[in-house]
């Protein structure tokens, strides 16, 4: 049996307070002294471009512009119609020698005659008026279909140049995006020490469009430097979720992606 | 997306797992109790110091023995181990000279016997619940450890459910595992250091009755000769 002192009574309730003063004040330092917060931010990422591609290009193929609508056959210009021969009748030849009266009936018939071979040329002329006219409006339109044709001509053009323009854009894109893969993972991977300069692994991933990397990872051209394969191999699951493009037509293309990791110091 | 990882103490205590918590409450309890203990002896140890000190300045400053044992008799709530050793001491012989049997080794032999059983029996108090602080020193450590290895345990078996084990899912469990040894460690460390030095103190309390002892023992018996010889 332990026998206390009766001093030790007397400090007893004096103990166990200072006691709990002390974890409390234990505690409180814990507790609001040490606050153990670890706030991971999400690394930021930057790309630096010397030049940006025009988005709109990109990320809106041009569709394929409609063939142009035949050009319309072009209308024959309507023969002219024959010329109607003019008959110019012989003029009567009225004998030298006729009395006046003949004389005034071959005046008449001349008169007549006249009359009648002015109103034939009057109607040939206006024949020859119509078919120059009729010959011009062919012609203006013949021209005006022409240069329509040249227009869509042009057209056509124009859209299989733009087509061609961001078709190259998006290839310069995705080869930067591919580089920024590259480098994220090259940025990840831990070359272990003695792979020599030069090395080259070429892969091919299979990436989702939120930048996972669909296991296995295929090794099309090993490097040789089965380390090295390994080390890369490492750091390109480390460099999950890749960079990828935000347009979702672009990630489309990169579901497939061949990759060349060439490894220099 | 921000990892947002709120490693609150609080939030560890409150997660661990049952028998982590069991073991956290038992070594809070325990580290209150040692604590409580610390601070009981560290006062009465002074206090023991102090009247010792007194005494010995009174008893050797040449005051008269008889005055002296009047004065720790009639106020015995207020008295020192030192002044009991003495108190019993002049006691047994005081018996001994109004019995008249005054025979020179048998005084000298009970009073030592008496002291020595007051001496045993004030050591013995002051000693009281230091073994408490030595064994919270050495066995609250693994305590802690248990509960440790417990909280391991569930978090390596939690992670074999989880497809794609990373560091996330089990550093959680560890944390929260790894406070019951903390605490472990904050219980044992203040007991062994508070049991060492009270153990040493209590030691040189102990070297300053016995040699009282001794002292008080010739002076007694040099008190008899004269007595006998009359």
């Amino acid at each position: 049996m332990i026998r206390e002192l009766s001093a030790e009574r007397g400090v007893r309730p004096w103990a166990w307070l200072l006691a709990i003063v002390v974890h409390l004040a234990f505690v409180a330092v814990l507790v609001f002294g040490v606050a153990w917060r670890h706030k991971v931010t999400a690394p930021m990422q930057a790309e630096l471009w010397d030049n940006l591609p025009a988005p709109a290009t990109v990320t809106r193929p041009v569709p394929p512009t409609p063939a142009p609508p035949p050009p319309p056959a072009p209308v024959k210009a309507p023969e002219p119609p024959p010329v109607p021969k003019a008959q110019v009748p012989e003029p009567v030849k009225t004998p030298p020698a006729a009395d006046i009266g003949l004389k005034k009936k071959a005046l008449e018939r001349e008169k007549e005659a006249q009359a009648r071979q002015q109103a034939l040329k009057k109607h040939e002329r206006e024949l020859a008026e119509e078919i120059r006219q009729q010959r011009a409006a062919a012609l203006k339109e013949e021209e005006q279909d022409e240069a329509r044709r040249e227009a869509t001509e042009e057209r056509r053009r124009e859209a299989a140049e733009v087509a061609k323009k961001a078709q190259k854009a998006k290839a310069a894109l995705i080869d930067r995006y591919k580089l920024a893969i590259i480098n994220k993972i090259k940025l990840n991977t831990d070359v272990p020490l003695g792979v020599p300069d030069g090395l080259t692994l070429e892969v091919d991933l299979t990436v989702l469009p939120t930048g996972e990397i669909l296991m296995p990872v295929k090794i099309v051209k090993p490097s040789g430097n089965a380390a090295y394969d390994q080390a890369v191999l490492r750091g390109i699951m480390r460099s999950q979720p890749l960079p990828l493009p935000p347009e979702p037509e672009l990630r489309r293309d990169f579901r497939t992606t061949h990759l060349q990791l060439k490894h220099e110091k | 997306m921000n990892v947002t990882t709120d490693v609150s103490l609080v939030s560890l205590v409150t997660n661990a797992s049952v028998l982590v918590q069991i073991v956290m409450g038992l070594l809070l309890v325990v580290s209150l109790m040692s604590w409580s203990y610390i601070f009981m002896k560290m006062l009465t140890l002074r206090r023991a110091r102090s009247q010792t000190t007194l005494f010995e300045e009174s008893f050797w400053g040449g005051s008269d023995l008889n005055t002296l044992y009047q004065r720790t008799a009639s106020n015995s709530a207020d008295t020192g181990s030192l002044e009991r050793i003495f108190e019993a001491g002049f006691r047994e012989f005081q018996r001994h000279r109004t019995g008249g049997m005054m025979d020179a080794t048998a005084t000298t032999s009970g009073v030592q016997r008496a002291m020595k059983a007051t001496y045993q029996r004030e050591m013995d108090a002051l000693e009281s619940h230091l073994s408490f602080l030595a064994t919270v020193g050495s066995v609250s450590p693994y305590v802690g450890l248990f509960g440790t290895v417990w909280g391991i345990m569930n978090a390596f078996r939690g992670l074999a459910n989880v497809g794609q084990a990373t560091l996330a899912h089990v550093a959680p469990g560890i944390a929260e595992a790894l406070v019951a040894t903390a605490m472990g460690l904050f219980a044992a460390i203040p007991a062994v250091v508070a049991y060492n030095r009270y153990a040493h103190e209590i030691d040189r309390l102990a070297i300053r009755f016995e040699s009282f002892m001794e002292e008080f023992s010739n002076i007694l018996q040099r008190q008899i000769k004269p007595h006998n010889g009359r």
